[in-house]
């Protein structure tokens, strides 16, 4: 079912549409709120804060087909928020989470032996860092083909580029990610 | 082709790139420039690892969609949707909410496991710790008591329900309902056997396998519980657990969950694994009941109503709404946990090779290619020697990319007892195998037989004198080397060669 389907059918009140159009988008939502504030904590609390807002304000959507494009300037909005006003609380959070508080699935998928797990801890976190300092152009499909799994040709519908100005982003994100990552590597060695 | 393009094709399509009209200039290339080789090998692994971290988040966001459905439902529970939509904006727009609400929960359960804690009886009961014997039949050994005196088992042979026959670390087990968990120490897992009735648990970071009296084979994923009521009947509390039901027995499964969760599924839910069938079900709190049919077919009841699930099917119980779906790939990644119990079995373990095959047929026409590729690897030795026979199989001559993926995996974790395989595949008409069989050699006897990896990519006159020497060596030091694990033999001894 389509997302204009989706929209139509939650505003005639079916909640089984309501429940398939937050499930199908709270993967993309977080992706586009990771991808401009960095840091899952926070990212999730905003992607939430989306969601919320978007279902709310579903009768104002004019043209149900751009859904996507829609909630992601929800996103954008609520992101710019966030940051004017929680500059310092953000930083307290990052804080908070750089001391271990959220702490991922190993990477690597080895045993969680304390040395294998400080050295998957180290390796998340040089990634991490690494995608914060990409600029939010590369950023977003980067987010968008990794969390969701989306594919090309969709991430360019919702960004509103081409399918090749996807590619070409994806590439230089993966690029710098790489280069940022080995440059790291050969210094600590 | 210069370096800059040659890291251009493998950024774009760091699976793929060898699969590009282009490929085999890249992989000719990568052979030759040791800067492009270490930068491909960065490129995958930051692929690799944001595909690992964006499945986390696709749970993660999952969990985010149940917490907005739920707080929507809260208001249109309250009239607070279908009313002023303005209200409904402030009511939403307040930040963090869920976080107000958690760190309440979070209190409130700690001040709850404080309370235990602070009334517990002060005598708390040993674990129990089951005598090893090899002349003691299982069900007779006996339990340390509470007090620390030893005592008979509180149940008798004829109770005995299942055994536990891996773990890979304690296992929390209780005898009946209302008696205290304890331990079960891992020297004591081959000679556990659960009564009748008994439940058995894992905590975080923990698996287990046990088998029924009636031959099924059930496995616990970390922090997952069931009850054992017989040989042929197991009730799912709470987790994730696969079962195999025997040749000769179907097994009988039902969960307690739908009970505990009365609020998402008011549902009676029952499975009947018929003989020789794999499956898997799970059941959280928070989460849809699910059962996936792995291998043959599995019957579903939900309130009384049967329906049959074929093999690749996922069927999924949330809100009352029931889905089915099929995806033979989602049954293979709903399996990944296990990996670890499958190498307890050891080398040659047929359940082994059945998934190392499994994972190398879907590399390459997946988009989680790389998830499965790390599954190989996260094997590690355990899966070189499936690879190899892959590798070596004349059915296989035809998949290049397959047989070239095989034998780069064998070459960064093959064990040292399977050097004669290595020697072997310097034969092969493939200069991919021959250069990675080569590296993999290498690594483990830091022998190169005079002659650069690259040169086994050229004609045979430059290998051959190579190889020729390889069968030499290994005449002459194979008694230093270590014999492979028993029932394990080396695919064909360089000597015939």
């Amino acid at each position: 079912m389509t997302d204009a389907e989706l929209v139509h059918r939650t505003r005639n009140g079916e909640s089984l549409a309501r429940d398939q159009l937050v499930r199908r988008w709270a993967p993309r939502v977080l992706a586009i709120c990771r991808a401009k504030i960095g840091h899952h904590h926070v990212a999730e609390d905003l992607a939430q804060e989306t969601l919320i807002r978007g279902l709310a304000d579903l009768s104002r959507l004019e043209q149900a087909e751009k859904f996507g494009g829609w909630l992601r300037s929800i996103a954008g909005h609520v992101c710019t928020d966030w940051q004017r006003s929680c500059a310092a609380k953000r930083r307290a959070i990052i804080g908070v989470q750089a001391n271990g508080q959220h702490r991922g699935q190993s990477l690597s998928g080895r045993d969680s032996s304390p040395a294998n797990q400080a050295e998957d801890d180290e390796q998340r976190e040089r990634l991490e860092e690494a995608i914060d300092q990409l600029s939010e152009d590369l950023r977003e499909p980067l987010m968008l083909f990794y969390y969701d799994e989306m594919t090309y040709e969709e991430i360019a519908a919702l960004v509103g580029v081409s399918r090749a100005t996807v590619n070409t982003r994806l590439t230089k994100a993966r690029h710098q990610l790489a280069c940022q990552l080995a440059s790291l590597v050969e210094l600590k060695e | 082709m210069r370096c800059e393009s040659i890291q251009q094709q493998i950024c774009e399509s760091p699976d793929h790139y060898s699969d590009d009209p282009d490929g085999e200039i890249i992989l000719q290339h990568l052979t030759e420039c040791h800067v492009c080789r270490a930068f491909a090998q960065q490129v995958r692994s930051v692929h690799l690892d944001l595909l690992k971290i964006g499945s986390e988040n696709l749970d993660r966001s999952l969990s985010i969609a149940d917490r907005v459905l739920l707080d929507i439902s809260e208001m249109d529970q309250s009239g607070a949707v279908a009313g002023a939509h303005r209200s409904n904006r402030n009511r939403y727009s307040a930040p963090f909410k869920w976080n107000a609400i958690l760190s309440c929960a979070a209190s409130a359960f700690v001040g709850f496991v404080l309370a235990i804690l602070w009334m517990r009886p002060l005598n708390e009961p040993e674990p129990i710790i089951v005598e090893q014997s090899l002349e003691v039949p299982v069900k007779n050994s006996p339990l340390h008591s509470p007090s620390g005196d030893m005592e008979e088992t509180s149940f008798s042979d004829s109770d005995t329900a299942a055994h536990l026959v891996h773990a890979t670390g304690k296992v929390s087990i209780r005898v009946k309902e209302d008696e205290p968990w304890s331990e079960v120490e891992m020297v004591s897992l081959p000679a556990f056997g659960c009564p009748s009735s008994g439940s058995v648990r894992t905590e975080e970071g923990v698996l287990c396998e046990l088998e029924t009296t009636t031959g099924s084979r059930v496995r616990l994923n970390e922090s997952s519980e069931i009850k054992v009521h017989s040989g042929d009947e197991v009730e799912l509390v709470r987790g994730q657990v696969w079962f195999r039901a025997s040749t000769d027995a179907p097994l009988r499964v039902k969960t307690s969950g739908s009970e505990k969760t009365q609020e998402k599924a008011d549902s009676d839910w029952r499975l009947m694994c018929h003989s020789n069938t794999e499956s898997l079900a799970s059941c959280a709190p928070d989460q849809p009941l699910q059962v996936a049919a792995a291998l043959g077919s599995v019957d579903v009841s939900l309130n009384g109503v049967d329906r049959t699930l074929p093999p690749g099917t996922f069927f999924t119980l949330a809100d009352g709404e029931v889905n089915v779906r099929e995806s033979s790939q989602d049954i293979l990644n709903a399996e990944r946990w296990m990996q670890p119990l499958l190498t307890l079995a050891g080398h040659g373990n047929p359940e082994l090779t059945k998934r190392v095959d499994a994972l190398l047929a879907q590399i390459g026409r997946t988009k989680l290619s790389s998830m499965f590729e790390r599954d190989l690897r996260n094997l590690g030795e355990f899966a070189a020697l499936p690879l190899m026979r892959f590798v070596s199989a004349e059915e296989s001559a035809n998949e290049s990319k397959q047989r070239q993926l095989a034998i780069r995996i064998i070459a960064d974790t093959a064990p040292i007892w399977m050097v004669p395989d290595l020697i072997q595949s310097l034969n092969d008409d493939d200069g991919v195998v021959r250069m990675e069989s080569a590296r993999g050699l290498l690594r483990l006897t830091e022998e190169t037989m005079g002659i650069p990896l690259e040169d086994w990519m050229r004609e045979r006159d430059v290998w051959e004198p190579a190889f020729i020497r390889w069968n030499e060596w290994w005449q002459e030091n194979r008694s230093a080397f270590p014999v492979s694990p028993t029932n394990v033999v080396p695919l064909q001894d360089p000597k015939t060669l």
